[in-house]
């Protein structure tokens, strides 16, 4: 009888408690939402992972770059300045000659080269589609500028200061390869490059129209490009200080360890995957 | 003889029993002193639905958003540089934070015993698995909290373009993390304190998971010579120039199992 009563006070007191009913909503009600929510959410999420289902990867990371994207890097350097290449000119002996006779005497015409230095200008370096690995860039060079030249014509020695123009606008191919990871390589492939010289040259009686194409060898003019993958090599990364205070967060230093990395393209961007381990 | 003496003081302290009771049974608003004496239990039914229907509404409402992004006209897959983390890279990275303990507040310390991310289409979740102490019942607490993660960039104002992307924790159910049986009312005590009263602090309490995206970059068009000894002497001289450019978040959305993060190209400059 005792144990009866001291059962039922016991419930009385518990029942004016809360316990998790009172942190939690009713069972009930949590079931109820839970028939409602659910069929909504799976018929919601069919659809969406219909739809974006291609940007699911099995690497950790997928860093894709728009060849728009590379392209405001590369206008940017282009357009930057106007003096982007420089042309030192060295002795060149004879840059133009001819072999005369009047009244039976020999004599030679010749244009030297003596010095000059001038800068001419990148005016384009544009990246178009990418396929297999490759893309396929746009180059266009351009810019004048005086040169001192020295010659003799009909045996008088003479000097001038022409001027001496290039242009150059070709397309380049390089190859897409990551080395680390941690950038984009592109690599010219070899491919003669034609630039074109032409000078305006009035000395004493003399008038040459010099003009000549100049072949450099892609793999010559341009080297390797790294453009990085735009992540970090390393993360000191935020943790939770054990000790009670107003600082509420201690760091570490964790290394960032690539593998499995693997680049490709296609029509308008380059993609490196890659799997990544965060190293003490 | 000892048996008898037992009984004897049994039956001297039922009197006073009843009565204690029975005044603790008016007394007990606040029913402190109960859930600190006795043992009862959480109804585990009960937390497991609160807790499955709230996620389930946080997933509804999230890919809701979703899919309003995904039908608009405006693309998202047209950044200059568009990173896409799988949720196992997430896990990497949240799995630095466990083993490590910080504090809810002064009473209570926790320890990370685990984090996991879920990635849901439009969602990202993350669940802790803490073992909280409080220091004033001097009881240890196993506790899941479900965490959205929210994104945000973090900008260093003494260095523009230095920003980190982090991945910010935002508790939406916090659940002892028991099976069916039981807890000490001491600890529902301070299972209530925390729930009741933390949740909308808690936020702030976790640190975030930093994700590695260098917001500034660099790189070099390498100095070059070329000597051309055909035609016209000379040497041709590219010099070496550095391109340096800082990168914006754009978007950040959550797909199924991807995580995708969108960044456009800006500040570009270039160097000697």
């Amino acid at each position: 009888m005792k144990t009866a009563i001291a059962s039922i006070v016991i419930g009385l007191l518990f029942a004016g408690c809360s316990s998790s009913s009172a942190i939690f909503p009713p069972t009930e009600e949590s079931v109820k939402k839970i028939s409602v929510l659910k069929p909504q959410l799976d018929s919601l999420d069919d659809v969406l992972s219909q739809n974006t289902q291609r940007y699911s990867t099995t690497s950790n990371v997928v860093t894709r770059f728009r060849t728009n994207g590379i392209n405001r890097l590369l206008d940017a350097f282009a357009q930057k300045r106007l003096n982007d290449i420089h042309i030192n000119f060295l002795a060149t002996h004879p840059l133009w000659k001819e072999d005369k006779s009047t009244f039976g005497i020999a004599f030679t015409n010749y244009v030297d080269v003596d010095t000059g230095s001038i800068v001419i200008d990148l005016k384009k370096f544009r990246i178009g589609s990418a396929h297999n690995n490759a893309v396929t860039a746009e180059i266009e060079v351009e810019g004048s500028g005086r040169i001192k030249v020295s010659g003799k014509y009909a045996g008088i020695p003479a000097t001038a200061s022409p001027q001496i123009h290039f242009y150059l606008n070709d397309s380049v191919q390089f190859s897409i390869s990551t080395a680390d990871s941690q950038a984009i390589v592109l690599t010219p492939l070899h491919k003669p490059l034609v630039l074109k010289a032409q000078i305006s040259l009035q000395m004493v009686q003399l008038q040459i129209p010099y003009y000549r194409e100049i072949t450099l060898q892609s793999t010559e003019i341009l080297k390797p490009i790294h453009i990085p993958s735009a992540l970090t090599s390393e993360i000191v990364f935020p943790i939770p200080s054990s000790k009670f205070g107003r600082q509420k967060l201690d760091f570490v230093r964790r290394t960032l360890d690539f593998s499995r990395y693997s680049v490709s393209t296609n029509s308008n961007s380059i993609e490196i995957r890659s799997n990544i381990n965060f190293v003490k | 003889m000892k048996k008898e003496r037992i009984e004897h003081r049994q039956l001297r302290l039922r009197p006073f029993f009843w009565i204690f009771l029975l005044t603790l049974g008016t007394a007990s608003s606040g029913c402190f002193i109960i859930r600190s004496a006795a043992g009862a239990s959480f109804d585990h039914e009960q937390i497991q639905k609160a807790r499955e229907a709230k996620t389930l509404e946080i997933k509804l409402q999230s890919a809701q958003h979703l899919q309003q992004r995904l039908s608009s006209n405006i693309p998202f897959d047209n950044a200059d540089i568009s990173f896409y983390f799988n949720q196992e890279m997430l896990n990497k990275a949240a799995s630095q934070l466990d083993s490590t303990a910080g504090w809810l507040d002064s009473l209570n310390s926790y320890l990370i015993r685990s984090i996991r991310v879920t990635l849901n289409n439009g969602s990202a979740i993350a669940t802790l698995s803490l073992a909280v102490h409080n220091y004033e019942y001097d009881v240890n607490v196993n506790l899941l909290v479900d965490c959205l993660l929210s994104f945000k960039v973090e900008n260093n104002s003494a260095a523009p373009g230095q920003g980190k992307l982090y991945a910010q924790f935002e508790p939406f159910t916090i659940v002892p993390n028991v099976s069916a049986g039981g807890l000490l009312f001491t600890m529902e005590n301070v299972i209530g304190d925390i729930v009741e009263l933390k949740l909308s602090e808690m936020s702030e309490l976790f640190p975030p998971i930093e994700l590695p995206i260098d917001f500034s970059n660099q790189f070099l068009i390498q100095r070059n010579t070329v000597n051309v000894r055909t035609g016209i002497n000379m040497d041709v001289v590219i010099p070496g120039q550095m391109i340096e450019y800082s990168l914006q978040l754009k978007e950040v959305l959550i797909f199924k199992n991807t995580m995708f993060v969108a960044l456009n190209v800006t500040k570009v400059k270039v160097e000697e």
